[in-house]
C-alpha cells in the first residue's frame, strides 16, 4: 500500500539508506504520495525549489536546454532522489523534470525536509554525504573535461 | 441637551411622571379601604351581633356576611396588586425610555463631534460612559416624582398623627431631623465625588480593555500580554482603593443615620416616662405615638435613601452629559441637514490662505484651483504635510487659517449630507462594518432614512422612537440612495455591483469565496438545475483537458480511496448536515444508521489502528517535534491524545476499550482519507467490510429524500458548491494539477450561467469583524467601489492607487472611466505616480504647496519625490 511503497522506496534512495525503518516510515509519512501521467513535468526549470522527491515507481527523465530543444540529460528510476539540493538551499530549479512513463513519487516539501532534519540530525549528514559524492563526481568530470579540453588545445 | 437632571427628566417625561404620581395617589384610599375591612371582618362579621345585616338592600346572615366581607377582601388585594403592577410597569417603562433618550442623544452628540475631538476621545471610555455609567438611572427616572410624592406624604401624616397627640413628643420625634437633613447630605457629598472618580476610573479601564483587545497581535508579536494584565489589574486596584473609602463613608453615614434614628426613641422612653410618671401625659397617648414613631421610620429611611440616590445620579448625569458636551459640537443641521444631499457640492476645488496649523507638517497653500473634472496627483509632504492636505479636501479636516472650497462652498461650514453625496476619501485601510460584503460595498449609499412598512411590528417601533425622540426609521430597511448611485432600483444596482467588483479585481475573490460555500437546505432546489448544468458542463469540458484523471468518481460498489471513511460508509449525507464530520458523527440519525449497519464497529477497528499507528510515532520523535503537524486531517493536540489513548490500552483488546475512548476512535477514523493521510490501517478486506455496511446503509435508507446519495442528481446542500458541481472526489495523489482543477470548475460554472449567483452569494458573505474575512487587498478594493458607486464629484485617494505600478494606474484610469467628470485627488508615491494628471500639488518641505500644470517641465527639484507613506500599499500588493 502507499506507505509501505514509499518506505519500500526510500530504503534505497541515498540519504535515506542508513536510517532504520522506523524513521523510514516517518518520512514516508510527512511525505505526499503524488502520481503522474506519462510526459507529464514535475516542475520547470527556473521554478522554486519547493521540494524534493523521491521515485517510488516508474522513472523521471532529467532534461536541459530551453524549451523545443530540450535534451534528457539523465534518467532516474525507483529510489532516487532528485531536486533536495534546490530545496535544501532555497534555489531555483537547474533541470527540468518529466515523467518517463507512469510514475509515483514522494514529494517531501521544504518544511517537511528542514523538520526531518531538525528531528533526525543524523539524516543532515546523509544529505552532506550525498551532496559530496555528488560534488566528486562532479569534481571528476570537471578534470576530465579539462583534461579533454588541453589535448583539443594542444 | 439638558444639563441638569431634573430638568432632562421634567421636559421629557412629565406626563408619565404625573401618571406614575395620579396612581400612587389613587392607592392610598385602596390601601385604606384594604386595611379597613379586615377590621370590620374581625369586630363585625366574627364577634358582631344583630343579623341579618343589610348591605346595598340586600340582607346577610353572618356567615354569608363574613364571606361578603371576605370576599371584598380578596377583591381589594387583587385591585391593589394591580395598580401596583400598573405603576411598577409605568416605572420601569418611563426609567427605560428615559434612558433610550439619554443614550441616542449622547450617541448624537458624539456623530456631531468634529473629526478633531476623536484624537482625544476614547472609543472605550465612550462605551462605558453610555452603558454602564447611565444604567441606574433608569431605575431611578421612573420615581423621581412618584417616591419623595409618596414616602413624604405618608412621613407628614405620621408627624402629624404625632403632633395631634402631643405637641412636646412631636416635637422630640423630629427634632433630629434637621441635624440629619443637613449632616447625611454633607457626609453623601464625599460619597458623591468618590463615585465619580471611580467612574472616571471605570472609564479608563474600559478604555484599556478596548485597547488590549484591538491590539491583540501587537501583544502576541512583543510578548506584551502580562504588561497589559498589569495595567489592567492596576486599574481595578485603583477600583479597589475608591471602593475601599465609599464603603468606609457610606457605612458610616448609615451608622450615624441608625443611631440618630434610635435616639428619637431614647428621647421618647426617657422624657416620655417621664412625662407619664409626673402624670403630665397620658399612658396611652404614649404608646400611640411609640407606635406611629416605629411608622415613621420606614418613610423618612425612604426619603434619605432618596436624597441619597438623588444627588448620587445628580452628579451622575452631570458628569456623562458634560463630558459629552462643548461648544466645538457641531449644530444638530450638520447631520440633519434633510435637503443637503439635493444640493450637493461640485465644482472647482479652491484653497486659500491656507494654513494648516500645528501638527500638519507646516502645510501652507494660497491661491490654489483645481477645475472641476481634473486629475491631480498630490507629491511630497512627506511629514504629515500631504495627509492633512488630503483630509482638508476631503472635509475632514478643517485648516487653522483659511479656507478650502468646493464649487464656492467652504468644505468646513458644509454639512455632512453635503460632503457625503459630494466627495469620496479611500485610505489604504477604509472602515469595515461587520455584515455583507454588500453592505459594505453600498456603504457610501446608505442615506435614505426609509419610510418603515405598515404592519403592526414596525408601528410598535415607530411609536416607541417617537416617545424616546430617536430616529423612526427602520435600521434593516432599504437605505440606499438609488439616486446617487445612478440606477432606478435594487435589481439595477445590483448588476451594477456585480460589475465593479469585477472590474476592480474583487470578483475573483467573491467567486473563489462563493463556490466553497454552502447553501442552507432551503435554497437546495433552485439550485439543482444550474448546478447539474454545470457539472455537465465541466464533464465535456474535463473530458478534453483530462481532468477527469484528477478525480475519483464515486460508484455504489467501489471503496473512495479519496473520500473519508465516515463519507464511504454512509455514501450519502443528511440535506441538513451542518458541519463537518465530528457534527455529523454525532447526530442521532448519522449514529444510528452507523451502529445498525455495523459501521460503528468498523470506524472503531480502524481508529484503533490510526491509534496504534500515531503511538509508534510519538514514540520515535521528541514531543515537541514539528513531525507531529505534518498530518493534515489531524492537529498535534489529536495526534498526542491519540497517541496516549493507544498507550493507556495498550494491553486491552478494542472491545475493552471504554466507549468514551471508543468514541474518539470512531472519530479518528470516520475522518480519514487513505489517499490522504496514507497510514496503512485499511486493507481490502476492510474495504470490503465497509461496502458491506455501505450496501446496509444504503437499503435501510431505501429512497429517503432527507438525505442526498452521492450518486444521485441532486444538489446536496451538505457540500459546497463546488463539490457539488464536481460530483467527485480530487484525488489527493494528484494535487499538482489541482489548480487546472478549479480553473476548469469556475469557467463550467460560468458556463451554467451561476456567474451571477454566485456573485450574489459571494456579496451575501460576511467580512467578519473588521473585515478579518477580507485580504487587505480586498479591503481597498471595497473602499474604491465604495467611493465609485456614489458618483462624487470629488474622489481623493490617500495611500490607495497611488502607486507609480501598472495596476494602479490602471485602477486611476479605471476610476477616471467610471467617473469622468469627477475631480480625482489622489496621494502620488514617487514623480513617477503623477503621471496622467492634469495638475500636481508639489508640497515642499516646509509645507507650501504649489500647483503645477502637468506638463510644464519647469517642475522645481525641490519638491522632493514624495515618500511613499508607510501604510501605503506597495506595488503589485495593491492590485493583481
Amino acid at each position: 500500500m502507499s506507505l509501505n511503497a514509499a518506505v519500500t522506496a526510500l530504503r534505497d534512495a541515498a540519504p535515506f539508506r542508513r536510517i532504520d525503518e522506523r524513521r523510514l516510515k516517518i518520512v514516508a509519512m510527512m511525505g505526499e504520495t503524488l502520481r503522474y501521467s506519462p510526459g507529464e513535468r514535475l516542475f520547470e526549470r527556473g521554478d522554486p525549489g519547493d521540494a524534493a522527491f523521491v521515485v517510488i515507481s516508474g522513472a523521471v527523465d532529467v532534461l536541459l536546454g530551453s524549451n523545443g530543444s530540450e535534451t534528457v540529460v539523465a534518467t532516474l528510476g525507483t529510489g532516487e532522489i532528485f531536486g533536495e539540493i534546490a530545496a535544501l538551499c532555497d534555489q531555483t530549479r537547474t533541470t527540468a523534470i518529466a515523467a518517463n512513463g507512469a510514475l509515483t513519487v514522494l514529494r517531501l516539501d521544504k518544511s517537511v525536509l528542514k523538520s526531518l532534519i531538525q528531528e533526525f540530525p543524523d539524516l543532515a549528514f546523509e544529505f552532506l554525504r550525498v551532496i559530496a559524492t555528488r560534488l566528486e563526481a562532479t569534481n571528476a568530470q570537471l578534470g576530465a573535461a579539462r583534461a579533454r579540453l588541453a589535448q583539443l588545445n594542444a | 441637551m439638558e444639563k441638569s437632571f431634573f430638568r432632562f427628566v421634567w421636559r421629557f417625561s412629565k406626563r408619565d411622571q404625573l401618571f406614575i404620581l395620579a396612581l400612587t395617589v389613587a392607592s392610598f384610599p385602596l390601601v385604606y379601604v384594604s386595611l379597613e375591612i379586615p377590621k370590620m371582618i374581625v369586630n363585625d362579621a366574627i364577634s358582631g351581633r344583630n343579623f341579618p345585616r343589610e348591605v346595598l338592600g340586600v340582607e346577610f346572615e353572618q356567615i354569608p356576611y363574613l364571606l361578603l366581607l371576605c370576599g371584598a377582601f380578596l377583591g381589594m388585594v387583587i385591585l391593589i396588586n394591580g395598580v401596583k403592577w400598573l405603576m411598577n410597569i409605568a416605572i420601569g417603562m418611563t426609567g427605560e425610555r428615559m434612558l433610550r433618550r439619554l443614550r441616542y442623544q449622547l450617541f448624537e452628540q458624539v456623530m456631531r463631534y468634529p473629526m478633531a475631538r476623536f484624537r482625544t476621545t476614547k472609543p472605550g471610555e465612550v462605551v462605558q460612559a453610555l452603558m454602564g455609567e447611565i444604567e441606574p438611572l433608569g431605575g431611578f427616572i421612573g420615581e423621581v416624582i412618584a417616591t419623595p410624592a409618596f414616602q413624604g406624604g405618608l412621613l407628614g401624616v405620621y408627624v402629624f398623627f404625632i403632633f395631634m397627640q402631643d405637641w412636646l413628643l412631636g416635637l422630640a420625634a423630629v427634632a433630629l431631623y434637621p441635624i440629619q437633613a443637613w449632616l447625611i447630605p454633607y457626609m453623601q457629598a464625599k460619597v458623591v465625588r468618590l463615585n465619580k472618580r471611580r467612574a472616571g476610573n471605570n472609564r479608563m479601564l474600559a478604555d484599556t480593555l478596548a485597547e488590549s483587545v484591538g491590539n491583540i497581535a501587537e501583544i502576541h508579536t512583543n510578548d506584551t500580554a502580562r504588561w497589559h494584565m498589569a495595567q489592567v489589574s492596576g486599574r481595578l486596584y485603583h477600583n479597589t482603593l475608591i471602593r475601599i473609602d465609599i464603603f468606609r463613608r457610606k457605612f458610616t453615614i448609615k451608622f450615624v443615620n441608625n443611631f440618630l434614628n434610635q435616639l428619637t426613641p431614647f428621647f421618647f422612653y426617657s422624657i416620655g416616662g417621664y412625662l407619664v410618671i409626673r402624670g403630665d401625659l397620658d399612658f396611652g397617648a404614649l404608646v400611640a405615638v411609640l407606635a406611629a414613631y416605629k411608622d415613621l421610620a420606614g418613610p423618612w429611611k425612604e426619603v434619605l435613601n432618596y436624597v441619597q440616590r438623588w444627588s448620587d445620579f445628580n452628579s451622575r448625569y452631570a458628569y456623562v452629559v458634560d463630558n459629552f458636551m462643548g461648544d466645538d459640537v457641531a449644530a444638530p443641521e450638520r447631520i440633519w441637514d434633510a435637503a443637503g444631499r439635493a444640493r450637493p457640492l461640485g465644482g472647482d476645488l479652491t484653497l486659500d490662505h491656507l494654513d494648516g496649523g500645528p501638527g500638519t507638517g507646516g502645510l501652507n497653500a494660497t491661491g490654489i484651483a483645481i477645475k472641476a473634472g481634473d486629475a491631480v496627483a498630490v507629491t511630497g509632504g512627506g511629514h504629515g504635510a500631504r495627509e492633512a492636505l488630503l483630509r482638508m479636501m476631503a472635509g475632514l479636516a478643517v485648516p487653522h487659517v483659511g479656507s478650502v472650497r468646493l464649487g464656492g462652498q467652504m468644505l468646513a461650514e458644509a454639512t455632512l449630507p453635503q460632503i457625503g453625496r459630494s466627495i469620496a476619501f479611500v485610505t489604504s485601510e477604509p472602515g469595515i462594518i461587520n455584515r455583507t460584503m454588500r453592505d459594505n460595498l453600498l456603504y457610501g449609499l446608505m442615506t435614505c432614512a426609509p419610510a418603515s412598512d405598515a404592519s403592526g411590528v414596525a408601528a410598535l417601533m415607530r411609536r416607541e422612537a417617537r416617545m424616546t425622540g430617536n430616529l423612526a426609521a427602520d435600521p434593516d430597511g432599504d437605505w440606499i440612495d438609488y439616486d446617487a448611485a445612478g440606477v432606478p432600483d435594487a435589481a439595477a444596482l445590483e448588476a451594477r455591483l456585480i460589475d465593479l467588483t469585477e472590474r476592480y479585481g474583487l470578483g475573483g475573490d467573491l467567486y473563489a469565496g462563493a463556490l466553497e460555500a454552502r447553501l442552507p437546505p432551503g435554497d437546495a432546489a433552485r439550485w439543482t438545475a444550474p448546478v447539474m448544468a454545470a457539472r455537465a458542463a465541466l464533464a465535456t469540458q474535463g473530458a478534453a483537458e483530462g481532468i477527469a484523471d484528477l478525480l475519483e468518481r464515486w460508484e455504489r460498489d467501489s471503496f473512495n480511496r479519496n473520500a473519508a471513511v465516515l463519507e464511504n460508509i454512509l455514501f450519502c449525507l443528511p440535506v441538513d448536515a451542518e458541519g463537518d464530520v465530528p457534527v455529523l458523527i454525532r447526530r442521532a440519525d448519522v449514529a444510528g444508521l452507523l451502529a445498525r449497519s455495523g459501521g460503528m464497529a468498523e470506524l472503531e477497528a480502524v481508529g484503533w489502528q490510526i491509534a496504534g499507528e500515531f503511538a509508534d510515532l510519538v514514540d520515535a520523535v521528541t514531543p515537541d517535534s514539528s513531525v507531529l503537524d505534518g498530518f493534515p486531517g489531524y492537529t498535534r493536540a489529536e495526534v498526542l491524545a491519540a497517541a496516549e489513548l493507544c498507550a493507556h490500552h495498550r494491553t486491552e483488546t478494542l472491545d475493552m476499550v471504554p466507549p468514551a475512548a471508543r468514541q474518539t476512535l470512531a472519530l479518528l477514523a470516520a475522518r480519514f482519507v487513505p489517499n490522504r493521510d496514507r497510514l496503512d490501517v485499511l486493507d481490502d478486506e476492510a474495504a470490503e467490510r465497509i461496502l458491506a455496511c455501505r450496501a446496509r446503509v444504503l437499503a435501510e435508507l431505501g429512497d429517503d429524500q432527507s438525505v442526498v446519495r452521492f450518486d444521485e442528481d441532486r444538489f446536496s446542500p451538505a457540500l459546497s458548491i463546488a463539490e457539488n458541481i464536481v460530483n467527485a472526489k480530487r484525488r489527493h495523489d494528484r494535487k499538482a494539477r489541482w489548480r487546472q482543477l478549479d480553473a476548469a470548475l469556475e469557467q463550467a460554472a460560468r458556463a451554467a450561467g451561476l456567474r451571477d449567483e454566485l456573485m450574489r452569494l459571494g456579496l451575501a458573505a460576511s467580512v467578519g469583524a473588521g473585515g478579518s474575512a477580507l485580504t487587505g487587498n480586498a479591503r481597498r478594493r471595497v473602499g474604491l467601489i465604495r467611493a465609485v458607486l456614489k458618483h462624487p464629484s470629488l474622489v481623493v485617494l490617500d495611500g490607495v492607487a497611488g502607486g507609480s505600478g501598472p495596476q494602479d494606474a490602471a485602477l486611476r484610469a479605471l476610476i477616471r472611466e467610471d467617473l469622468p467628470a469627477a475631480t480625482l485627488v489622489w496621494a502620488a508615491e514617487g514623480e513617477e505616480a503623477a503621471a496622467g494628471a492634469d495638475r500636481v500639488l508639489a508640497i515642499a518641505d516646509d509645507g507650501t504647496v504649489r500647483a503645477f500644470t502637468a506638463d510644464t517641465a519647469t517642475r522645481p527639484r525641490s519638491a522632493e519625490p514624495a515618500v511613499a507613506a508607510a501604510d501605503a500599499p506597495q506595488d503589485g500588493k495593491a492590485a493583481e
